[in-house]
């Protein structure tokens, strides 16, 4: 609702005719308000945050220590049962939007923070520099993403810590070549070849005119990952290669409850909606972002 | 043809290496000295000198690596640390019960995917198209191993018409197999299928909008056929290429998949030797895992070429 009433006022800053200066942000805002697939996806994700950050005031119950008989059916006290040694299953599904939303981003920002560098830097010199990082880039999406994070996490060991460094890791490959990609189309421009006419340092062109013109890609690629992150560290924690106990995720709890299935369905449910609602969530927005930002639709 | 199959085989062989190499390095980064762990309670310096000299880990880390790969090239994967078992013979069993199962889930995610993608692309923004657009969503959303467990609750407990889990090879009969392999195959083809449907429906949508389309209608072609014969060639070839991609999840997919429904495919047998830390089944499990993926997009490469001669002839 905040944001609805602030948007009339960044409309109103421009004129029609200053409309080419409006900032990069402003104008994906107002592409995306009109697209309804991006504003469900960006409800949800607000929905989430909310609960993530008063996790502690919205669960009634602890995530870690029992809070009544085991293997319970929901009733109004505990609306998704309990587990099997008595741990309040909505509480644990609250606080679990925190740790699946931690893993998702936090991966996503290490690996653009790895990826982005390489492909720009891939992408703008060129050479035996673009040609060996492409190379090896390639030869990691050689291997299934998934058998590669289950590689990565043997090595490193289970721990929330290591989901992220393993989670990251698989995405570079992809973030390095959307960018390179973006790179190499951009350099060609006419306000590059302008900026190089009078010398600027390659700094200065890499970050201040070409890195600005291949965010579109970035920002949908990202939203995307963040929800396949969120995916695949639901299944690695499934297979008990992921997240470890007491920290409340998703997938290791679905692992855990399935042996009550027949009994108490609703703890093994719960928390196998949550991962689907937010992998929803993120797979909206970067999917409306995508319509919203590919300049072949027609406004 | 010929020139581009030649070029593409040949490129196969550094692929390989590489991932060899990867898996290699890898196994040499993970903490802790295998000889210890191997010797556990009966480690003494003298014990493990000679089980060093035995295995060659006394060598340097690039003979060690020349040695693997020429053994490996030679059929010898290695034993199983517990068993001691070949761990090439073991995968091999296990590795049809994986490839029946991607090759079931790859027909299922086609099946739904093919007629769903076509009906959208050409009644786009109606009733019917939104339909198959959110269920692709909700496709694309769902964890491999939670549509697996909610077919389970349906079809299994609810309705009990198929069995919960497990595995039955063929020679159990016809039914007694596929009723088990049915809820596996269709959870991973379902996931698949979303992404698919989607990939049918903008492609045909391009493809419908072209003049040749045009042509044939106003020759008086029925709408079927125009949709069916001619634009559905053209349709399928973006389909094609991302189907090396998905035999990528499909084979992702498998591990989880497998230890759900308990079924005894590759899958189940590396997540089971990386719990054991039995190494040498590890490594000869993301090999050949990763090996399928290679060729498999190799297969759809040869394919998409045979289907637009651009790629042949292209540079």
């Amino acid at each position: 609702m905040a944001a609805e009433r602030e948007a009339p006022r960044v409309d109103g800053a421009h004129t029609e005719e200053d409309q080419e200066f409006e900032g990069m942000s402003a104008i994906l805002w107002r592409k995306m308000r009109r697209n309804k697939s991006a504003m469900a996806g960006l409800m949800i994700i607000a929905l989430l945050l909310f609960l993530a950050v008063f996790a502690d005031w919205i669960a009634p119950f602890s995530y870690e220590n029992p809070a009544g008989e085991g293997l319970q059916t929901p009733s109004w006290r505990h609306p998704f049962g309990t587990d099997g040694i008595g741990r309040d299953m909505f509480s644990r599904v609250i606080h679990g939007t925190r740790v699946a939303l931690f893993i998702g981003s936090g991966s996503i920002v290490l690996a653009i923070t790895v990826g982005i560098p390489l492909g720009v830097c891939a992408g703008y010199y060129g050479g035996w520099f673009d040609m060996t990082v492409m190379r090896l880039m390639d030869l990691f999406l050689a291997f299934p993403i998934f058998l590669l994070a289950i590689l990565i996490m043997v090595i490193l060991g289970p721990s929330t810590a290591n989901v992220v460094v393993a989670l990251a890791f698989v995405r570079i490959p992809i973030f390095a070549r959307v960018v390179r990609g973006s790179v190499l189309a951009v350099k060609e421009k006419e306000y590059v070849e302008g900026a190089r006419a009078v010398s600027s340092p390659d700094f200065h062109i890499l970050f201040r005119h070409i890195l600005p013109n291949c965010m579109a890609p970035i920002i949908v690629t990202a939203s995307l990952s963040i929800a396949f992150a969120i995916l695949v560290e639901a299944s690695l924690s499934f297979l008990g290669l992921g997240t470890q106990p007491p920290v409340p995720s998703w997938g290791f709890d679905l692992k855990q409850n399935l042996i009550s299935l027949e009994d108490t369905a609703s703890i093994v449910v719960a928390p196998g909606l949550a991962i689907m609602f937010t992998v929803l969530g993120f797979n909206l927005l970067g999917d409306g972002l995508r319509d919203a930002l590919d300049p072949r639709t027609i406004e | 043809m010929k020139t581009y199959v030649i070029r593409r085989l040949l490129l196969l062989i550094p692929t390989l290496f590489g991932i060899t190499l990867i898996v290699f390095l890898a196994m040499q980064a993970i903490p802790g000295d295998p000889v210890e762990v191997y010797l556990g309670s009966f480690y003494d310096e003298a014990t493990a000198k000679s089980i060093r000299a035995e295995y060659g880990l006394d060598q340097p880390i690039l003979t060690q690596y020349v040695r693997w790969v020429g053994r490996l090239v030679q059929g010898d994967w290695g034993k199983e640390v517990l068993s001691g078992d070949q761990v090439l013979l073991r995968i091999t069993e296990r590795l049809w019960v994986s490839a029946e199962l991607i090759a079931g889930a790859m027909i299922v995610a086609l099946i739904i995917a093919i007629p769903a993608g076509i009906v959208s692309a050409v009644r786009p923004y109606t009733g019917i198209d939104y339909t198959a657009m959110t269920g692709a969503m909700m496709g694309v959303s769902i964890p491999e191993f939670f549509g697996g467990i909610l077919l389970v609750l349906l079809f299994s407990l609810q309705l009990g018409w198929l069995p919960v889990m497990g595995y039955r090879p063929l020679s159990d009969g016809a039914w007694e197999h596929l009723s088990h392999m049915i809820m596996p195959a269709f959870t991973l083809g379902f996931t698949r299928a979303g992404i698919l449907t989607r990939l049918v429906r903008s492609s045909m949508l391009e493809v419908i909008s072209q003049d040749y389309i045009k042509t044939a209608r106003s020759k008086g072609i029925s709408e079927f056929f125009v949709i069916n014969t001619h634009a559905l060639k053209n349709t399928l070839i973006p389909v094609v290429t991302v189907m090396g991609l998905q035999v990528g999840f499909l084979v992702g997919g498998t591990i989880v998949i497998e230890t759900v429904f308990s079924i005894p495919g590759l899958g189940q047998y590396g997540i089971s030797a990386i719990a054991s830390r039995d190494y040498p089944a590890v490594m000869g499990f993301i090999l050949i895992s990763s090996t399928v993926f290679v060729l498999a997009n190799l297969i759809v490469d040869f394919t998409y070429a045979l289907l637009d001669p651009r790629i042949r002839y292209g540079s």
